[in-house]
């Protein structure tokens, strides 16, 4: 097996599978973001302003985060706005990018004045456009796919004697599996007004924390990369807002 | 009679514009006109000053000077925006648009370029 990072021609120009992924994917999580927020009866004067929050706060913690996991020496890149919108630049941390859109979303609900989370919408969503994005990090062969393996099912990389761990698809598969249990759990009524995508999100970083062991990101310190250490911080932050809002959580349920 | 629709959106509408009075129609197609547009032109003025051959050719201090005034003026642009969305709400928002806009033209332009993460190509395992 070897990398396919040019899909396709347009003309002469090339399609490149791991830009083509990312907007697909995109685009699929948005369209399913959709299909929830009319299923939720969720307001488009909702909707607009807390997607468009979402999607700048996702593309700016992706860049972001890239100063916390890769180093310092992408400060030029990453503290430069303009470098936001170089398309020769790749987008950055999916586990940055969770959190930025978190915080763009959250700032766009109060902004806009509301007192109850619609946002469990954005759960499933996220899981499709990443589990779909992954299939472009995995054809363009991103960081070496993954550690030496010697499981039947690596993958052979161009120019080793060696397999390693195709740990994007490891990736794709937990997504659409976590995309059909956030479809499960949508209407149970633990899972509103916010909780199911704060379960998709724990979730992710749960599943993130394990994965990395198996992928080349740079270790920052105690064996852990940085997305070990973002992902176990927001596993943490979900689990303790969980616990302490027990009480409240169980308050807000309708009588049975 | 209102339509359920424009009954359920109304409370929204009314957040939106934060400020103490409703604003009119014409008064949001105002402000959001005001932070898409204001976003574009002012961006615009800083980005052609930094890659200008004038202050290119103004040495190094000056240079270094604008180099290291494009991450504080990224981070003011950033608290700008978080304070306005709680007071000129429809002005954050079309400041929000333009850049979803800019991130969109960059992600369909991206189709074109070998583009991954900050991560070189091939990463030997090791």
């Amino acid at each position: 097996m070897s990398p396919v990072p040019i899909l396709f021609y347009v003309g002469s120009v090339p399609v490149y599978s791991h830009g083509f992924f990312l907007l697909f994917g995109l685009l699929a999580g948005l369209g399913w973001l959709v299909i929830e927020a009319r299923r939720r009866r969720w307001s488009k004067e909702e909707v607009i302003p807390i997607t468009l929050a979402a999607f700048v706060g996702g593309m700016i913690g992706a860049r972001f985060s890239i100063l916390f996991f890769n180093g310092f020496e992408y400060a030029p890149l990453v503290l430069n706005m303009y470098a936001l919108f170089d398309p020769r630049i790749g987008p950055g941390s999916i586990i940055g990018g969770v959190v930025g859109a978190y915080l763009g979303g959250y700032i766009a609900s109060k902004a806009i004045g509301k007192d109850q989370c619609s946002c469990d919408a954005f759960a499933p969503a996220m899981a499709l456009a990443t589990a779909i994005g992954r299939v472009g990090c995995f054809l363009s062969f991103e960081d070496g796919l993954g550690k030496p393996t010697t499981l039947p099912w690596g993958v052979p990389l161009p120019g080793s004697d060696y397999l390693v761990h195709p740990a994007p698809l490891y990736d794709m598969a937990f997504n659409l599996a976590w995309f059909c249990i956030l479809l499960l759990l949508r209407d149970h009524k633990w899972m509103q007004n916010g909780n199911l995508l704060k379960v998709g999100i724990g979730g992710y970083a749960f599943f993130r924390f394990f994965v990395e062991f198996v992928r080349n990101n740079r270790v920052l310190a105690l064996g852990l990369t940085g997305q070990q250490m973002a992902s176990a911080a927001l596993f943490v932050a979900v689990v303790v807002y969980f616990v302490a809002n027990r009480r409240k959580q169980t308050s807000l349920l309708p009588a049975m | 009679m209102a339509q359920p629709s424009e009954v359920e959106n109304k409370p929204a509408e009314e957040a939106i514009s934060k400020p103490k009075r409703q604003l009119t129609r014409n008064e949001k197609i105002r402000d959001f006109l005001f932070g898409f547009v204001g976003w574009w032109v002012i961006n615009a003025l800083v980005w052609f000053a930094v890659m200008s051959d004038y202050v290119n050719s103004m040495g190094e201090n000056v240079l270094l000077i604008f180099l290291l005034g494009i991450p504080v003026f990224y981070l003011a642009q950033l608290i700008t925006l978080i304070i306005l969305a709680s007071r000129r709400g429809w002005i954050a928002l079309g400041i929000v648009s333009a850049m979803a806009l800019n991130l969109v033209i960059t992600l369909i332009l991206g189709l074109t370029f070998n583009a991954t993460c900050f991560i070189p190509f091939f990463v030997p395992a090791s």
